[in-house]
């Protein structure tokens, strides 16, 4: 893919974020103010895991954040050492990929009853 | 390729540029901030998949002091991030920064202009940051 479309997806998932990651943070971080009852709790994260709003945002969470990330981080690492192009696309690509497949698989098989 | 001529002092340092450079060290500081928190926190609650037990371990791991202030600077980036960031969208596809114009002295460049728009958003964040004070050591 060009460096532009990179970008432009970049930029969609920095406006999905907005969105779902201000959903997150929200009910994470803002639990005594709306009223949350221990978010952190296992039974509380099990039955949220089980929830379909929470596995959909979960996963586009997941994706949007890790591409968004990702791509900053290569960014930044290209801004310093722009010599090792390869290097810094293998390193992302399989942190990246790595990281997806973790938090996909924890967020499936939470799913479905794990 | 190019030569990049002041490294990572660069972002330090901002010269005679305004305010808006050291926003962008900042940007990338909590930027840098938010993928390590991210990649931990994939890793942390993995700890799921064990049961209560090993959730039980992996929580209480995490329960001192200094993770919940480490929680709290990941609030913090995440909301200065996410409104800078919207700020950063919205001037890149031409908002907030005026039509193109004849340029006559004294010169309205575009930083100016859309300087009402950044400090609203940092405003706006600094509220954010209040609100989620009072929530995490107060409430």
């Amino acid at each position: 893919m060009s460096e532009s479309k990179l970008w432009f997806l970049f930029i969609v998932a920095a406006l999905i974020l907005l969105v779902f990651l201000g959903i997150h943070l929200g009910y994470m971080h803002l639990d005594n103010i709306l009223g949350v009852n221990d978010p952190l709790d296992y039974n509380n994260v099990k039955t949220r895991g089980q929830d379909t709003f929470w596995l959909v945002s979960y996963l586009i969470l997941l994706v949007a954040a890790l591409y968004h990330g990702m791509y900053g981080l290569r960014t930044i690492l290209l801004e310093y050492f722009p010599q090792n192009l390869k290097f810094i696309n293998g390193l992302i690509g399989i942190i990246g990929f790595l990281a997806l497949v973790l938090g996909s698989y924890v967020v499936i098989y939470s799913y479905i009853g794990g | 390729m190019y030569d990049n001529r002041l490294g990572i002092k660069g972002n330090f340092y901002a010269g005679k540029f305004g305010i808006e450079r050291y926003l962008y060290t900042l940007h990338r500081i909590s930027g840098l901030g938010l993928i390590i928190y991210l990649l931990l926190h994939i890793v942390v609650t993995s700890f799921r998949l064990g049961g209560p037990d090993a959730w039980a371990k992996a929580m209480g791991t995490v329960d001192s002091p200094i993770f919940k202030f480490g929680e709290f600077l990941v609030v913090v980036a995440g909301v200065f991030h996410g409104l800078n960031g919207l700020r950063l969208i919205l001037t890149e596809f031409g908002y907030f920064i005026g039509k193109p114009e004849r340029q006559e002295y004294p010169y309205k460049y575009s930083t100016l202009k859309q300087r009402p728009l950044m400090y609203f958003l940092m405003i706006l964040a600094l509220v954010g940051i209040v609100i989620s004070v009072y929530d995490i050591y107060l409430a």
